[in-house]
């Protein structure tokens, strides 16, 4: 006989049931319908990570890992995406993509940093540096691809990340083994099933997000009430590379000044 | 013993301005009467005394200023970039040439002192064009096909009129779009004075567009549908709307603050209360990113606080033409309200300080005020004042500075003293400001980007993260 797993949300590192009791079906399983306090305390998780102290380099190579780790579980992950169509080739995509982003980890900030050549005795230094938390609504298209994509491009600037979907649950779930096994610090990446758009309306109002991905138009005066970042998912292919400009919408701009003269 | 006192003596610059009585709008290279019918007072804060009359620009004439923009726009986007750095340099050197002239507006409009407008803000206007004119024929270095986001609408506040017109109209050009710029109603003499600049420089009618008008013709300009992108400069509140009305337009917004000014034990401290003076005094403390919050290390506060209230008696409080004056007029009667209510509302336990001296009798004037007891909750500690209003709190670790300064739902700046090159980065690497000052402040220059973080806004200006909101790459 199966032994089914249970599915939990993932949220600050560890595996949970939602607080509310509540699931929902999906094809013949049951899930956690994540509540706003599952996402309040994935927010907390997201908020207090130990993830702006990790260097460069070392974000580099645990995203790395995420590719190491998924290599060894591709038909697993394949048979998740059922009604996808090719899904091994996406799965292939999915370790193209780990792969390319990690890459990133340390460069970009090469491509947006500089010094600014300004009118007087000091150093003026412009840098990236994260948004913060930033809440990603997924997206369905290559549910696993566009969904590793969204959540790897927010934390190799240095962001955390809590992740909402309805569709797909198990494939994305189970990433969270992966993300653990990698050594993604505890709360960089919470994952949350559930009801899509009532989780909306809790993130469009959460003071501690500062950034969201793929919101609903209709939530959109509740979020620029803190005047959240609202990042755009859709204008290309959620599934396509990350240049520097997608880069460069996760992060702010820091410039510090300091004078040389003495 | 005689008691020797050697006071100032007026040294007012000399009001030589030829103001008209009465303003139209600046369409197609025109003033025109405005549709409305309608006229304001622009008046001078430090007198009460009417300038001229302002014409207030209905949704009519907003409609034939952008239309104007929009007519404008491909001849505009066709030229040789060559051509256009050119008609930029032209306006920068002719900006240049009356400094002096626009400074005496800027202090009889909107009470700005003399010596600020000549050395700080005119000449930073002017090196902003003056920057962003080299920019117009090298944007392909920045993307592979740069194009005009189109039709700028620009709405810019009262503390910087010249300064932050040229923020907006300067990258605008530059990047090839066509504008619209709204100045603030109470601050319009010196938009309309550069409406002669443009005539002067030759610039093709419909490219730089000038309305006046209040928040009413402000919310027409950014909501008409052939308006590519907003760039707005002011309250948080407004900001917010903006925000939430427009989401097919690229925005960026520049709003409010309530900026930390961290002072570590370890600093050199006269120079950390002249940092502290001009982060809050300067320009009244109408400015986004003053330091008008004082967060100092509890070692060092008493002594810091004793400094800084011998420095502010030495501050004048007066005729913003006059070169000894360092704090001039508040810029209106509704603001001077609005900074009263703030202060006058403040819990008796915050330890309120002004400085000694009279205040003139005409026009609209508050005295330099700090609090030496500003506690997390009250408003002072919170709220922006945009006033000469210091809210003082104490800390024991750079942990707590931290935390006490990344409070606020305001993230525009800070500033950080200390003599430790290693805390001072670390600091600043904590702080979620967009600009970080260490041992100086109110540093400010077109090359280098200014903005917030959190409830301050988004989108920077100055350098080539601020010219990225005005292009947008045709290949991607």
């Amino acid at each position: 006989m199966m032994i089914n797993k249970t599915e939990k949300l993932f949220i600050n590192g560890a595996y949970c049931r939602s607080e509310s009791g509540c699931v929902y079906s999906s094809g013949a399983k049951n899930f956690p319908l994540a509540s706003a306090k599952d996402l309040r305390n994935a927010v907390d998780g997201a908020r207090l990570a130990k993830w702006p102290e990790v260097s460069p380099y070392n974000r580099g190579q645990i995203i790395y890992r995420i590719a190491e780790m998924l290599s060894g579980r591709q038909q697993e992950f394949a048979n998740y995406l059922t009604d996808c169509k090719d899904a091994d080739r996406q799965i292939a995509l999915c370790l193209d993509r780990i792969i390319y982003l990690a890459g990133w980890a340390d460069k970009y900030q090469q491509l947006l940093s500089n010094i600014n050549p300004v009118n007087g005795p000091y150093l003026s230094v412009s840098q990236a540096e994260a948004i913060g938390v930033v809440a990603i609504i997924a997206d369905d298209r290559d549910p696993l691809l566009s969904f590793l994509t969204q959540v790897l491009t927010a934390i190799v600037v240095g962001n955390t990340a809590v992740v909402c979907f309805d569709k797909h649950p198990a494939a994305r779930l189970a990433f969270g083994e992966i993300f653990q096994s990698a050594d993604v610090p505890p709360g960089v990446i919470n994952l949350l099933s559930g009801n899509n758009f009532k989780l909306q309306a809790v993130i469009a109002s959460h003071r501690e997000i500062k950034a969201i991905v793929g919101l609903d138009q209709q939530f959109l005066g509740s979020a620029t009430d803190s005047l959240k970042r609202i990042i755009s998912s859709g204008k290309h292919h959620p599934g396509e590379s990350a240049s520097i400009n997608d880069l460069a919408a996760f992060t702010e701009t820091k410039t510090i000044w300091h004078p040389r003269s003495y | 013993m005689t008691d020797f006192s050697f006071d100032y003596q007026p040294a007012p610059e000399s009001l030589t301005l030829d103001l008209q009585k009465k303003y139209g709008l600046f369409i197609d290279n025109q003033m025109v009467s405005p549709h409305s019918k309608q006229f304001f007072p622009t008046i001078n804060p430090a007198n009460e005394q009417p300038l001229s009359l302002i014409s207030n620009a209905d949704q009519t004439d907003v409609d034939r200023a952008v239309q104007a923009a929009a007519a404008a726009l491909p001849a505009w986007r066709a030229l040789d970039p060559k051509v256009r750095s050119q008609y930029l340099f032209k306006l920068a050197r002719l900006l240049q040439e009356r400094i002096r002239e626009f400074a005496v507006c800027e202090a009889i409009d909107g009470g700005k002192v003399i010596t600020e407008g000549r050395l700080v803000d005119l000449p930073l206007a002017v090196q902003h064009f003056f920057y962003h004119a080299g920019w117009a024929d090298k944007l392909q270095y920045l993307a592979r096909d740069p194009q005009p986001v189109g039709v700028v609408a620009a709405v810019i506040p009262w503390n910087f009129p010249t300064m932050m017109l040229a923020w907006k109209i300067a990258p605008a050009l530059a990047c090839a779009n066509t504008i619209v710029l709204k100045p603030a109603e109470t601050t319009s003499l010196t938009a309309l004075l550069f409406s002669e600049i443009v005539v002067q420089a030759g610039l093709p009618p419909g490219v730089i567009n000038i309305v006046t008008g209040a928040g009413e013709t402000g919310a027409a300009l950014v909501a008409h549908p052939l308006v590519d992108k907003i760039a707005f400069t002011g309250s948080t509140a407004v900001g917010k709307m903006i925000a939430s009305t427009n989401s097919s337009k690229r925005l960026t917004l520049e709003l409010g603050g309530k900026s930390a000014n961290i002072v570590f034990d370890d600093c050199d401290l006269d120079q950390a209360v002249e940092g502290v003076v001009d982060g809050i005094f300067f320009n009244r403390g109408h400015v986004c990113c003053a330091g008008s919050r004082l967060l100092v290390q509890e070692n060092i506060a008493e002594r810091l606080i004793s400094k800084l209230k011998k420095r502010m008696e030495t501050l004048i409080v007066g005729d913003p033409l006059d070169k000894n004056s360092d704090i001039g007029p508040i810029n209106s009667q509704e603001q001077l309200q609005l900074i009263e209510k703030l202060v006058n509302d403040s819990p008796s336990g915050a330890g309120m300080y002004q400085s000694d001296g009279d205040l003139p009798k005409q026009g609209y004037w508050f005295k330099p005020t700090l609090f030496t007891n500003a506690e997390p909750g009250m408003a002072i500690t919170e709220e922006e004042i945009f006033g000469p209003v210091l809210a003082i709190s104490t800390f024991r670790t750079p942990a707590e500075a931290v935390q006490l300064a990344n409070s606020s739902r305001y993230g525009l700046v800070a500033g950080v003293w200390t003599n430790h090159g290693s805390l001072a980065l670390k600091v600043s690497s904590q702080l979620k400001a967009g600009v970080i000052w260490q041992n100086t402040y109110n540093q400010f220059d077109p090359s280098s980007p200014f903005g917030g973080y959190k409830e301050s806004g988004y989108g920077r200006e100055g350098g080539r993260q601020g010219l990225a909101a005005y292009f947008k790459d045709g290949k991607k």
